[in-house]
């Protein structure tokens, strides 16, 4: 405070005075910018405020984007796993026997498939049909009478 | 350029402390009345456009260097602050500009070394280019051409201090800026900005008579 004292005994301005000066100076350049310039500002503010904010959709969509891929990660691993490969559902296990508990090989019931029973049934037409011949060389000789 | 650290206060003499202290406590007529808060981020940008200029202008002495500075501050302030609330806006928008600025200025420096060494260099402070000047059309012609000579000095004497120093005084000065947000602006506490500030004043007392 005493050296703005000072300043105004020596006749040099204050600094309100600085201040006020050149907001009065720089409030008429403002008010005469030219119209090119002015033309060019409108037209930036413009093209500002119809820009979308950068970070607006990257936060909608980063949260649903990173758990998407979080589930696909989790169905791949539990998809291509080695252990979920042989499911007890699959063909190729329902033709394999199962073992039991035990390990006693001669208790195992083959678990077979309802086609393979078809070729059940045919062995034993099979079996019927190879008891046929001596009932067929029977019958000839007495139709011979 | 003078460039002063940002954060940490700088060391300032008894006698610069002491204007310090003087501004803080007559820092109300140094600011405008506060101008009122805008409702939208368009408005806002509206509002401060030609002071921004005006400022960039000042500080680069090219008006078309100023406008894209400003353009580009106008982008990244909706782009990256357009949810923060209006009260933030004015120190957010003001201190990209500054960093905007600072970035011309010391690619500037750096072209005019290149410049200086394949000999092609010209000083810009010392010639003053061409300028496309709009027709007057006002009732007074002889006193804007007196508004210009005059924002012309002040731009000079301006110019002339260090860029700490310049951004406080249009900051808090030509821009109306409290303390806070000044400090928010430039990135420094506020004791730095009054003390930036009393040395712009005491630079620029002895130029005030060509500003008239």
């Amino acid at each position: 405070m005493n050296e703005m004292h000072e300043n105004i005994l020596n006749g040099l301005p204050g600094d309100d005075e600085i201040a006020s000066r050149a907001r009065a100076i720089f409030r008429t350049a403002c008010e005469q910018a030219d119209s090119y310039h002015t033309l060019r500002l409108g037209l930036a503010r413009r093209k500002a405020s119809s820009a979308r904010p950068a970070h607006g959709a990257l936060k909608v969509w980063a949260p649903l984007a990173g758990a998407a891929a979080c589930c696909a990660l989790v169905i791949g691993v539990v998809w291509l796993h080695p252990a979920n490969r042989l499911q007890p559902s699959s063909p190729i296990a329902m033709a394999t026997p199962a073992v039991s508990s035990q390990g006693d090989a001669d208790e195992a019931i083959p678990d077979v498939a309802s086609n393979q029973m078809e070729v059940v049934q045919d062995l034993d037409f099979y079996r019927w049909l190879a008891a046929q011949p001596a009932m067929a060389s029977a019958t000839p000789a007495g139709s011979g009478r | 350029m003078h460039e002063t650290t940002d954060v940490e206060p700088i060391p300032a003499s008894g006698a610069a402390m002491n204007a310090a202290a003087a501004l803080e406590t007559a820092s109300a007529p140094l600011t405008e009345s506060a101008r009122p808060v805008a409702a939208t981020i368009e408005a806002f940008l509206a509002s401060v456009e030609r002071r921004a200029w005006r400022v960039a202008e000042i500080a680069l002495h090219d008006p078309d260097e100023a406008l894209d500075a400003v353009q580009d501050a106008m982008l990244r302030l909706v782009r990256h602050y357009s949810a923060k609330p209006a009260g933030e806006w004015p120190p957010l928008f003001w201190g990209i500009l500054r960093r905007r600025i600072t970035d011309l200025q010391r690619r500037r420096t750096v072209r005019n070394r290149i410049l200086v060494w394949t000999g092609r260099a010209t000083n810009d402070d010392d010639e003053e280019l061409p300028a496309w000047e709009a027709p007057d059309l006002g009732p007074d012609p002889s006193r804007a051409l007196a508004s210009r000579q005059a924002h012309a000095a002040m731009s000079k004497a301006i110019r002339a201090l260090p860029r700490r120093q310049q951004q406080a005084f249009m900051l808090r000065v030509l821009e109306g800026l409290d303390v806070a947000d000044t400090a928010k602006a430039m990135g420094c506490s506020a004791g730095s900005v009054k003390t930036h500030l009393s040395r712009a004043m005491d630079a620029l007392r002895t130029q005030l008579e060509d500003w008239r």
